[in-house]
């Protein structure tokens, strides 16, 4: 892991005074947080402080949040990646099919067919969305789901603090809250520190909310406390750049920068098409958290005929919750259930305990 | 802005103290998770995953 390599508790102690100072962090919950901001911003690894730290689990073991939230379930963490870059991927051949095609004159038509996904194929070369972008950026938002959603030996998981912002004036001075899941701000740390591309870590980091004006400051303000931890200066390595005024602000990739839209007034934001796309495909916990809620009540009304008492937290989870959810999933179990009721969900789990799994 | 001074002042003191005092339940997500492997190896065995 690029970002913790050889950091030693000095190096952690500059750091979240550097967030503190920043007003990146939520100073209030250094007495709530379980370990304090220090554990919250720096979760243990294996082998921390050394020259190569390593992911306490497995990718493929993470849940996709917290627990009782979407994919809360071993494995739910590349379940929920799939779905997302699935969704990345044909948003963006969406707007290739319908805005993207040329046709007879040389005028825009609407595609008719499912065209080939590969960057630019079938259109100007003018029309971009990166297929780089749209792939990766799912995929390394998430990617420190493993490091903050750690597992109890009871099942459970370990709680995320929320930071980069301090909850109150967050925006430029201003009333508003930038605060999110600590995952948000360490994958982008380790994209950093690794050099990725900025249009890629941008995108990354408009996960969690809309790229719009009113809502930059929370992009900059992530951008911002992922660069402290990783060490760099985001600036200097093209994540951000500064206005008129000197405010931090999404910087003119790619052509943007032909026109200064920051002078505009209003102010408008230097937006690559990726970056809103990719907080779309990251905006389905509109059905993937009611579906963990509602599947809890029905397991819990189904675990005594398979022999697990709801109130054993330990044996219920490992035994029974768990497993359930990550062989079938919350969504197929919501789906099933509202479509055959519980005996629809009793043969899916019969069909478990047949197979030896609980 | 003042306010905002003190209260980043504030933060800076109590987050230094914590970090030199830790209290005991600090240990609570200091160290991995001793869950981890136990979801290892479900999730190996999950064909979803």
């Amino acid at each position: 892991m690029a970002h913790r390599a050889n950091l030693t508790q000095s190096d952690k102690n500059a750091i979240l005074q550097a967030l503190i100072a920043a007003g990146l962090v939520d100073v209030r919950d250094n007495s709530t947080f379980p370990g304090g901001l220090s554990a919250g911003v720096f979760p243990p690894l294996l082998g921390d402080g050394g020259a190569c730290p390593q992911l306490p689990q497995t990718f493929f073991s993470a849940p996709g949040s917290f627990f009782g939230g979407h994919h809360s379930y071993p494995g739910g963490l590349p379940i929920h990646e799939s779905f997302n870059d699935v969704s990345n991927q044909n948003l963006a051949q969406g707007y290739r099919k319908v805005y993207g095609h040329t046709g007879t004159q040389g005028f825009p038509v609407i595609a008719s067919d499912d065209n080939n996904p590969n960057e630019s194929a079938g259109m100007p070369g003018t029309f971009l969305l990166s297929q780089n972008v749209t792939i990766a950026a799912p995929v390394w938002h998430d990617w420190a789901k493993s490091m903050v959603f750690q597992w109890n030996s009871d099942g459970s998981e370990f709680l995320e603090l929320n930071f980069g912002g301090n909850g109150q004036t967050d925006n430029f001075g201003a009333t508003g809250s930038s605060k999110t899941g600590a995952h948000h701000m360490l994958s982008a740390a380790e994209a950093m520190k690794r050099g990725l591309p900025a249009d890629l870590v941008i995108a990354q980091v408009s996960a969690h909310s809309h790229t719009i004006p009113d809502n930059e400051y929370k992009v900059v303000n992530w951008l911002r406390t992922a660069a402290i931890i990783a060490q760099i200066d985001p600036v200097a390595q093209g994540y951000l750049s500064r206005d008129a005024q000197g405010r931090l602000r999404l910087p003119p990739v790619r052509h943007l920068g032909e026109v200064n839209l920051n002078a505009a007034s209003p102010s408008q934001t230097n937006l690559l098409a990726e970056y809103p796309l990719h907080a779309i495909s990251d905006a389905d916990s509109t059905l993937t958290e009611p579906a963990v809620t509602i599947d809890q009540v029905i397991l819990r009304t189904l675990a005594p005929e398979f022999g697990f008492d709801p109130s054993q937290a330990a044996a219920y989870n490992n035994g029974f919750r768990n497993p359930v959810f990550s062989f079938l999933t919350a969504e197929r179990i919501l789906i099933i259930y509202g479509n055959s009721g519980l005996n629809g969900v009793r043969a899916e789990i019969n069909n478990l305990r047949k197979g030896g799994i609980i | 802005m003042t306010q905002l001074r003190n209260t980043l002042g504030l933060g800076l003191l109590s987050v230094t103290l914590g970090l030199a005092v830790l209290p005991a339940r600090a240990q609570y997500q200091t160290v991995p998770g001793a869950g981890n492997a136990t979801a290892i190896t479900l999730s190996n065995k999950s064909p979803m995953v």
